[in-house]
């Protein structure tokens, strides 16, 4: 039985489809992500992008097939979603259980140093998007999944925080997958594209 | 500031010249009249006993009122099932009139002090629990997420999660609270107590002595309204101190 299990860290989908209601949104989907690596999945927006990523990270138990994944997972959402009654800080150490020390060095990774106590109303959005990346890797993931993390932001600041990214998911050695509608962030981000296509949607390489 | 000065000193101008053509001070006495009436009933003690009688009957309500409320409603945002089962019955009880409830529970339960909490709390639970059911259906299901995929405990969701969002339904359902309960209290006091601002004014509308009654409360608005602008206000100042940073 063992054999047939993927190594830790990693993520394995046998979906045989996904319906809501009467639409058939996704056909069946096999997936393998293998520790380490960085997996996009591209395609146009209301694809079903979101769905299958939602049943990769558990949000969605609904799961017609099998999914295996590892035990720690953090996301990085299209939104911020932070919980903005608490500061900086405590947005990291409440949600993933990092020592006051921690969250600070994480603040300061990703440019948010010495700005702990500030509410995050007090941040612009990409500061916001910025201090969701620190929670993420604060939380020392498993297996990191991305929905769209740049989109709404301008292109500057879209470089800056694919570049971060990018270097915090090689030194950490995370699993990651992102799904995006952007061609150029999912090149930039990832060592294996696969694109979700047709109605319902299925995978091609 | 000087608009509500101007404004207090036209109600005290309107009610001096109301008594004055009144020409009766047993039926309509001056607020000069009941001003010295507050000051003796306070240097007697007997002031501060009825107030503190009524208002520790305010604080019990109201602790129980929202504790219940608060479940209740949280219990129905978050299940379908349960909202359909206890919705009909939350209208009933809506609509159910203040001194039906007190009677019921003055003769079921006798008249003691459990009944008249127990009373003053089962008229103000649905209303707590329906303005919580809205707060709570209008809980951002993307913190549901993300709570939900950094594994939260239950005890962390609720404090840093769930709570700061329900925040202003409980601060507008203490206010509206506070204020209906207070004056559901005196008619409990009225119907069967032995102390309170309530079984004062029942005393001394027997007795036909309105300067008393308007003694009272007065005495036991301006207690009402010290709790408003220093506890509950203060309390709702610090939840929302994050909307500025």
């Amino acid at each position: 039985m063992s054999a047939s299990l993927p190594p830790a860290g990693a993520l394995s989908v046998r979906l045989n489809g996904k319906r809501f209601g009467t639409r058939h949104v996704l056909g069946p989907i096999a997936l393998d992500v293998q520790r380490g690596e960085m997996l996009a999945v591209l395609g146009p927006s209301g694809i079903g992008k979101t769905t299958l990523l939602r049943l990769m990270a558990g949000l969605d138990d609904a799961v017609d097939g099998t999914i295996i994944r590892p035990e720690r997972i953090a996301m990085v959402f299209q939104e911020p979603v932070l919980l903005p009654w608490r500061t900086a800080s405590q947005n990291i150490t409440i949600v993933t259980g990092a020592s006051t020390a921690e969250a600070g060095a994480w603040l300061g990774k990703v440019g948010l140093s010495g700005r702990d106590d500030e509410f995050p109303v007090r941040f612009s959005l990409g500061q916001q998007r910025r201090l969701s990346l620190a929670r993420a890797f604060a939380a020392n993931p498993d297996l990191l999944v991305l929905d769209e993390p740049f989109a709404s932001l301008d292109d500057a600041t879209a470089e800056q925080m694919i570049a971060l990214t990018v270097d915090l998911i090689r030194a950490g050695n995370v699993t990651s997958v992102l799904v995006t509608h952007s061609e150029a962030e999912a090149r930039a981000l990832s060592g294996r594209i696969v694109r979700l296509k047709g109605e319902p949607a299925i995978l091609a390489e | 500031m000087i608009q509500r000065l101007i404004s207090l000193g036209l109600f005290l101008a309107l009610w001096v010249a109301g008594s004055w053509l009144a020409g009766n001070p047993g039926t309509f006495p001056s607020p000069l009249a009941v001003a010295k009436l507050i000051a003796s009933e306070a240097a007697s003690g007997d002031l501060a006993f009825h107030l503190a009688a009524t208002l520790l009957r305010v604080i019990a309500a109201f602790v129980l009122a929202l504790a219940a409320g608060m479940a209740l409603g949280y219990a129905m945002g978050r299940s379908r099932k349960l909202d359909l089962w206890m919705d009909g019955w939350l209208v009933v009880l809506l609509n159910l009139p203040a001194l039906v409830t007190i009677v019921l529970c003055y003769i079921w339960i006798g008249l003691t002090e459990v009944a008249a909490i127990t009373a003053v709390a089962l008229n103000k639970i649905p209303m707590v629990t329906v303005m919580i059911r809205e707060g709570v259906r209008a809980l951002d299901p993307k913190l549901d997420d993300m709570a939900r995929i950094y594994r939260l405990s239950p005890w962390d969701r609720m404090r840093h999660v769930v709570m700061p969002q329900l925040a202003p339904h409980v601060a507008s359902a203490s206010r509206t609270g506070i204020a209906l309960i207070w004056k559901i209290v005196l008619v409990v006091e009225f119907l069967g107590r032995s102390n309170g601002v309530g079984f004062q004014i029942h005393l001394h509308f027997q007795l036909f002595d309105v300067a008393m009654v308007l003694a009272y409360a007065f005495a036991f608005i301006g207690v009402m309204l010290a709790v408003e602008a220093f506890a509950l206000r203060p309390l709702e100042r610090s939840a929302s101190r994050w909307r500025t940073g």
